[in-house]
Formats: structure tokens, C-alpha cells, sequence
């Protein structure tokens, strides 16, 4: 055995072009499908952060009522336990209750239905990112009276800018319409405009001043230590208030979960293409360089070597270039990964460039969970082991009289 | 010229076994670089389809002045130069959907709030998006009707159901108020939770009547008989229509937000798609190189025997070329029922929220496009690719010395 591993070994060594060949093709292969996961993740997880972030939060908190009827006298009966219960909890990293009304907003010519949102600013900029999103003015100028946060695409389609005003109407508590003047304060801008064009946030203190109870929250929002946390921690906030509606962000945004699901499913398939196509590479250069070596083989059984070793050796040979490969795939992978880590690739020059408009920035961010790096490199060795057999049993077929004589 | 095909063609069936593993190659590279953009071209034609036949359609008439403030006041005239256009583009037009869509606010005994009041032609809308597949309770509206429909979620929120009154008070045509009383003939599922707590359907006449805007319309939506003359349909119409009153805007206009934004996973996926090239391209190289070094000895006596370089170039490129048109045919004849096969049977998705998914009426599949593009794009890029890999052997004829080949 000792021999044979030598003899391998040296052969590699022997055809510096063809061996080098081989290793690159691993290195490359592997770097492919490293690069492409961490892409993909990097793809998927900033969908998923966007829409976290700007609109669902990890967990979303309801009076059951709340959701049939929209009426903010259906609010979360014990605030205050609870909010005590979030404060104290160190899974959560940051909660903010909403008072959400539905409504109207008009300008001097044109009317708009929309949601308002009343909250706390400190709470909601820990929450969400309305607060960085902001595009123009303060976030909720201080002696403004009744300061109102809109979205770009309603400022446009109303035409307002900072300090206009504008009345909101809404119903109260007691079901009377109210109507009342307010002040733009800020623009802010997500990634999508539909929201944008939904969402007012105003003062809670304003709005549930005009709703007529100071207490009410209707909405709770929060973020967790890590979204895998959501279903359980759902759950077992679920079973503490059998009263409340406890929602994930995949119960509260179904289509955010399609698009993961299907962004999941899509870059597996991707991945296995890719695999594939590495695997089929590294299946024809083999072959090729059992076809080269065909009068080598064919003397090394003439004098002796049985047919069992002559497999072992290229089998062995083959484990070394994968190795080889391998571990210099990781490292290019390693090292590209580290480059890109802070300064993304910028898609710009790919057609994205336009995005910009939308205030969010045209770069993917790779990156890769340390268990996925180890699952593909062994995946990729498995598969250029595997496809090393073949040539080996192709190998064992010829007839050594006939090999020797080979051109 | 003729002899150097002869004796290209002659050497690839020389050694079959060596021209079937590059040829095998190539074709391996062109059916995963087709299923690979099949599927991203099958998922992006699928959310752009379902936008266009649900919500926008290919082309809208609408008002010069309806897409920078989308007001009542800002409607279009139904009226003889309109019809007159229908009328001479009859044949290129499939159909068409009258709509005028503005807000109100709804109020039943105790709620009120604002939503969306939507006047259609009942025939005409069904013919466009199936809206009566989706009603739940009551019937659906015929023309003329005085009765509305309203949408599942806002039947909730306000509490109404068929049968039972609701109030309408808005705004109308310029500066008018406007006001009625209709009984509730139907409910309807709209599925988007958006549209589904907002959005309240009337006749055409009712609506027109109730905005005070006889004979106006928000917006037409037209539907060509093929869908991809639909910009040298939307041309004629704006050559024929006074610019002065009317704005013609095709589904890329309308869908600009949407089709932004997905530039960003087109040009991620393009990243990905350049790993999938690059992997393919080794696998290629890797399997000409061991042919090179296989080949030398030939190559060797060749020239000693007097054969010019140029002309041996010229057989290496035209093998290539050869082996490159075999494989990329080939590959894509094989593509063909692979590619059908999955459009007619989309990848299935699996996982927990495939259900809720469902119910949200998306189709939980991965759709595949076997659009000719998808084939012939991708044919040719992998032999463009083969073909510069090709290049490869040529270089080294020029460069082999005679007296380093060995044996």
C-alpha cells in the first residue's frame, strides 16, 4: 500500500500540466459553487431583511378582534404586562406598540385612503428602519404640532412636501369622524412603493390623544436575536396569552415566505446544476487522461502490476487531486469571501443600477454559514471521487498486449 | 480548404471515443445552461404575467394628466375619439376594460372608512382576470347594476353582508359631492390583503353616475390579440390620439416600479449564471487540454513529416468548431423535452408554508419558460464559449517544438 501511495503520488508529479489541469478544475468548481451559495444566501437574505425590517418584524402582536374588525377599541388588553414580559425577555431584541387606524388624507385636491400608524419614535427606530429610511426633513420635528411621517411615493402623488399640511380623518373610540391638521415632518422611503404610499406615522401620543384614550396600543411589533427564533418564541408567547393573535412574519406576509421558498428551493436546484456541471467536467478530464495514458497502464500491467492495484493507484491518484483541489478551492472561496465581505458586489454595471432611484443600494452581500462551506466541499470531493471511479474501471478493461502497442 | 475539412472531420472519427467525451461535454454545458435559464426566465415571466392579466394589462389609455396626480378631476372622455380608434384597431385589439376607480368613503350604521370604489363593466372585467371565480356570497354584478360588490375583508371590517345597505360619500368630478346608498349584492375574495380590506366593485354606469363623471373613465385598459405587437400597438395609438388630452402607457410603463426592483435579482442571478459559465468553461478546458496532451505525438509527427503549422491550425480550429456545433445542437435537441417536460410539470414546492401559500392563490411551483429564446440564447452562448475554449489547441500548435515531444 505504502508503495502505491508513493507511486500515485509521483505520478501526479510526473505530468505537472495534466495534474495541474485537474486541481484547477476542482479549485475552480468548488469556488463556483461556494461563490454562487453565498450569493444566493446573500440574495435571499437581504429580500428578507428588507421586508423584516421595513414592513413585518419578526413577530407581529394583535388583539384577535383587532384583525376582523380593524377598530382601534380592539386593542391589546394588557399592554403593560406585557410589555413589562418583552423588556425582561433577552430573546427580543427591540418591541414597539402601535396605535393603527385606518383613515383618510387629503390635500387641497386630492384624497387618499391610507393606515395611520401612531408610535413611539424611540421604540420604532429600534424596531424598524423608518427612521434610516427617512429621505428628507426630521424624524418628528419637536415643536412641530401634530409632525407626520409620509411615504416618497404619496408625498409625489399628492405633491407635498416638508411643512405642508395636510388633514387626516379618522374614526374614534365612539365611532365620530374626526378630522385634524397636520404637518409633514419627514420623507421616508422603502423599497416598496406600495407600502410607502399606505403608511402615515404620526406621534402616538397625538393620535391616541384624538382617538380618545392615551392608553391604546393595537399593533406590537418586534425583533428577535435571530428570525429562526420566531416560531417558538411565537409559540411560547402564544401560550402565555391564548387571548392575543401571535403572528411570524411568514403567517403576517405569506408572499415573503414564497418568495424565501421558492428562493430556497430555486437556488438548490441552482446549486445542483452547478454541482453537475462540475461533476461532468472533472468525469471527461479523467477520462481524457486515462485515454493518454493508455500505453503507460498497459506496461505497468505487462510486467506485472495486477489489476487491483492498477485501480487502487488511480483511484489514490485521484483523492490526491481532489484533496489538492479542494483545499485550494476553500482557500480561493475563503479569501474571496473576505474581500467581498464589507464591500459587496455592486451590481450596477449588471442592470441594476437604476435601483438607486428607490434610495437602496444595487450590492449582494455574499456570505456563507460555516456548516453549508463544509457540506459543499465534501460534496464536491464525494463528487470527484466518484467521478474519478469510472475512468479507474475503464482502466481495469484494457488488455495489456493491445495497451502497450497504443500510440 | 476542402482537404482541411476532410481531415478534420476524418480525425474527430479517428479516435471516437475522445471526440464523444468533448462533444458529451458540450452538450452537457448547453442542456444546464438552458435549464438554468429556463427556470429564471420562467419565474420572472410568471410574476409579470400575473401582474399584467391581474391589475395592469398591456395598454392604458388614460388621462394626460392621471399618472402624475391620479385624481377624479384628471379622468379620461369615454367618447367618439376613443371609440373611433376601438373601432379601426378592431382586429389588432382582443378586448377591452373600462374602469373609473377612485376613493370614498364607505360607512355602514356604526364604521365608516376609506376604500376603493371600482366601476366596471362586469362582462368585460370577468373576460380580463376571472374576478367572478373569486366570489364567496351573493351574485355577481350584471350592467348596469345598481347593487355593489364588496371585498371579503371589508364585508369583515364594516360588518355588512349581502343584502344589507352600505353608504357612499366622496368626492366626485370636479369639486361635486358625491353620495349614495347601495345594497350589498355580492361578496368577493381578493385574495390581496391590500385590495381584499379596500376595494368595493360597481357598475360602470353606477360608478360614472356617483363621481358625477358621465361618460369618464380613470383609465382603458387594452388587451391586444398578441401580446407582443403591444408596443407597435401602443405607437398608433399615441400617433392617433391628441397628446394634448390622452396618455398612452404600455405594461412596461405601468409595472416601472416593480420591474426596477427586479433587475436586482435578474443581475444577482446573472452573477450566478457567470459562476455557471465559468465552471462549464474549465470543464471544457480541462477535457481539450488532456486531448492536447494526448495528441502531441501526432502533432509532432506531422510536422516532422513537413505538415505546415497554418494548416494544422487549421484542421485544430475547424475540429472544434465542429465538435462545438455537435455538442451545442445536440444538447439543445435534448434540452427540448427536458425543458417541456418541466413546463407542463414545474418543480413542486415543498415545506411548511406551501399550504398557506396556496391559499393565497399563488401556485406553489417553480415554473419553466420553453420560450425559442431561452434555447437559442443559451446555444449559442456555450459555443461561443467552446469555440474560444477551441482557440486553446490552435495556440499550441504554434508553439509545440518538435523535439520536446516525448516518446
Amino acid at each position: 500500500m505504502k508503495t502505491l501511495i508513493k507511486i500515485s503520488w509521483r505520478n501526479i508529479w510526473r505530468n505537472r500540466q495534466r495534474s495541474l489541469t485537474m486541481i484547477l478544475a476542482i479549485t475552480v468548481g468548488l469556488w463556483g459553487g461556494l461563490f454562487a451559495a453565498s450569493i444566493a444566501t446573500g440574495l435571499m437574505d437581504q429580500r428578507f431583511k428588507t421586508g423584516v425590517e421595513q414592513e413585518f418584524s419578526h413577530i407581529q402582536v394583535h388583539n384577535p378582534e383587532f384583525l376582523r374588525e380593524s377598530h382601534p377599541r380592539h386593542g391589546i388588553a394588557n399592554w403593560d404586562t406585557l410589555q413589562n414580559e418583552l423588556s425582561a425577555n433577552d430573546t427580543v431584541v427591540a418591541f414597539s406598540g402601535r396605535t393603527l387606524v385606518s383613515g383618510m388624507i387629503a390635500s387641497a385636491n386630492m384624497t387618499q385612503g391610507v393606515n395611520l400608524l401612531g408610535v413611539n419614535p424611540q421604540m420604532e427606530a429600534q424596531t424598524s428602519s423608518l427612521k434610516i429610511n427617512l429621505k428628507e426633513g426630521e424624524y418628528f420635528k419637536e415643536d412641530m404640532l401634530n409632525p407626520l411621517l409620509l411615504g416618497k411615493s404619496l408625498a409625489d402623488l399628492m405633491n407635498v412636501r416638508i411643512g405642508s399640511r395636510l388633514v387626516i380623518t379618522f374614526q374614534d373610540l365612539n365611532n365620530e369622524l374626526i378630522s385634524t391638521s397636520c404637518r409633514v415632518s419627514g420623507i421616508y422611503q422603502t423599497a416598496n412603493s406600495a407600502f410607502d404610499q399606505r403608511n402615515i406615522y404620526l406621534l402616538q401620543t397625538d393620535l391616541n390623544n384624538y382617538l380618545g384614550d392615551t392608553t391604546i396600543v393595537t399593533q406590537a411589533a418586534m425583533l428577535l436575536k435571530d428570525h429562526k427564533l420566531s416560531d417558538d418564541f411565537s409559540d411560547s408567547l402564544q401560550k402565555k396569552h391564548p387571548e392575543l393573535n401571535i403572528r411570524t412574519w411568514a403567517e403576517v406576509s405569506p408572499q415573503l415566505a414564497f418568495y424565501n421558498e421558492m428562493g430556497m428551493t430555486m437556488f438548490m436546484i441552482i446549486l445542483f446544476i452547478i454541482l453537475l456541471a462540475l461533476a461532468f467536467g472533472l468525469l471527461n478530464t479523467m477520462l481524457m487522461s486515462v485515454f493518454e495514458r493508455v500505453k503507460e497502464l498497459g506496461m505497468l500491467m505487462s510486467i506485472g502490476m495486477n489489476k487491483k492495484r492498477v485501480f487502487v493507484m488511480i483511484l489514490l491518484e485521484t483523492i490526491f487531486l481532489s484533496l489538492s483541489g479542494a483545499a485550494s478551492g476553500m482557500a480561493a472561496s475563503y479569501l474571496t469571501l473576505l474581500s467581498l465581505k464589507d464591500k459587496g458586489i455592486n451590481l450596477a454595471p449588471l442592470g441594476a443600477g437604476s435601483l438607486s432611484e428607490f434610495g437602496f443600494e444595487p450590492v449582494v452581500y455574499p456570505q456563507l454559514e460555516v456548516s453549508f462551506f463544509i457540506f459543499l466541499t465534501i460534496m464536491v470531493v464525494a463528487a470527484a471521487i466518484l467521478t474519478g471511479i469510472y475512468p479507474a474501471l475503464k482502466a481495469l478493461r484494457l488488455n495489456p498486449a493491445e495497451a502497450v502497442k497504443a500510440d | 480548404m476542402k482537404l482541411t475539412i476532410k481531415l478534420a472531420w476524418r480525425n474527430l472519427w479517428r479516435n471516437k471515443k475522445r471526440t464523444l467525451v468533448t462533444i458529451s461535454s458540450v452538450l452537457f454545458a448547453v442542456l444546464l445552461a438552458i435549464l438554468f435559464f429556463s427556470m429564471e426566465q420562467g419565474s420572472y415571466d410568471r410574476m409579470i404575467d400575473t401582474m399584467v392579466r391581474y391589475s395592469t394589462g398591456y395598454i392604458q389609455i388614460q388621462d394626460v394628466y392621471y399618472e402624475d396626480e391620479p385624481s377624479i378631476d384628471n379622468t379620461l372622455l369615454f367618447g367618439e375619439e376613443i371609440h373611433t380608434l376601438l373601432d379601426k384597431h378592431q382586429d389588432a385589439i382582443s378586448h377591452y376594460v373600462p374602469r373609473l376607480q377612485y376613493f370614498s368613503l364607505i360607512a355602514s350604521e356604526n364604521t365608516t372608512r376609506g376604500g376603493m370604489v371600482t366601476g366596471i363593466e362586469p362582462e368585460r372585467e370577468v373576460k380580463f382576470n376571472d374576478l367572478r371565480e373569486d366570489m364567496v356570497a351573493g351574485d355577481f354584478l350584471e350592467k348596469g347594476d345598481g347593487g355593489v360588490l364588496m371585498a371579503e375583508g371589508l364585508s369583515d371590517i364594516m360588518n355588512l353582508g349581502v343584502g344589507d345597505t352600505l353608504v357612499l360619500l366622496g368626492q366626485g368630478f370636479h369639486g361635486t359631492t358625491a353620495a349614495g346608498k347601495y345594497p350589498v349584492k355580492g361578496i368577493i375574495d381578493l385574495k390581496i390583503p391590500e385590495l381584499n380590506n379596500n376595494v368595493i366593485y360597481m357598475s360602470l354606469e353606477a360608478a360614472q353616475w356617483f363621481f358625477g363623471a358621465e361618460n369618464r373613465l380613470t383609465a382603458l385598459i387594452i388587451m391586444p390579440e398578441n401580446p407582443g405587437q403591444t408596443q407597435q400597438l401602443a405607437n398608433l395609438f399615441t400617433g392617433e390620439l391628441d397628446s394634448q388630452w390622452y396618455n398612452v402607457l404600455t405594461w412596461e410603463e405601468l409595472l416601472e416600479d416593480l420591474l426596477t426592483l427586479m433587475k436586482f435579482d435578474i443581475a444577482g442571478t446573472m452573477v450566478l449564471m457567470m459562476i455557471l459559465y465559468l465552471v462549464i468553461a474549465f470543464g471544457l478546458f480541462g477535457t481539450i487540454l488532456m486531448m492536447m496532451l494526448e495528441r502531441q505525438k501526432e502533432f509532432g509527427l506531422l510536422f516532422s513529416l513537413g505538415m505546415k503549422r497554418s494548416l494544422l491550425a487549421r484542421v485544430c480550429m475547424l475540429e472544434s468548431l465542429f465538435i462545438s456545433a455537435i455538442g451545442v445542437i445536440a444538447g439543445i435537441v435534448l434540452a427540448i423535452p427536458v425543458v417541456t417536460w418541466f413546463t407542463y410539470n414545474p418543480i413542486p414546492l415543498t415545506g411548511d408554508m406551501a399550504g398557506a401559500i396556496e391559499d393565497f392563490g399563488f401556485e406553489p411551483v417553480l415554473p419553466f419558460s420553453s420560450d425559442p429564446s431561452v434555447f437559442y440564447s443559451q446555444g449559442l452562448l456555450v459555443m461561443a464559449l467552446s469555440v474560444l475554449i477551441g482557440l486553446f489547441p490552435v495556440y499550441k500548435v504554434y508553439r509545440l517544438k518538435i523535439t520536446d515531444v516525448k516518446h
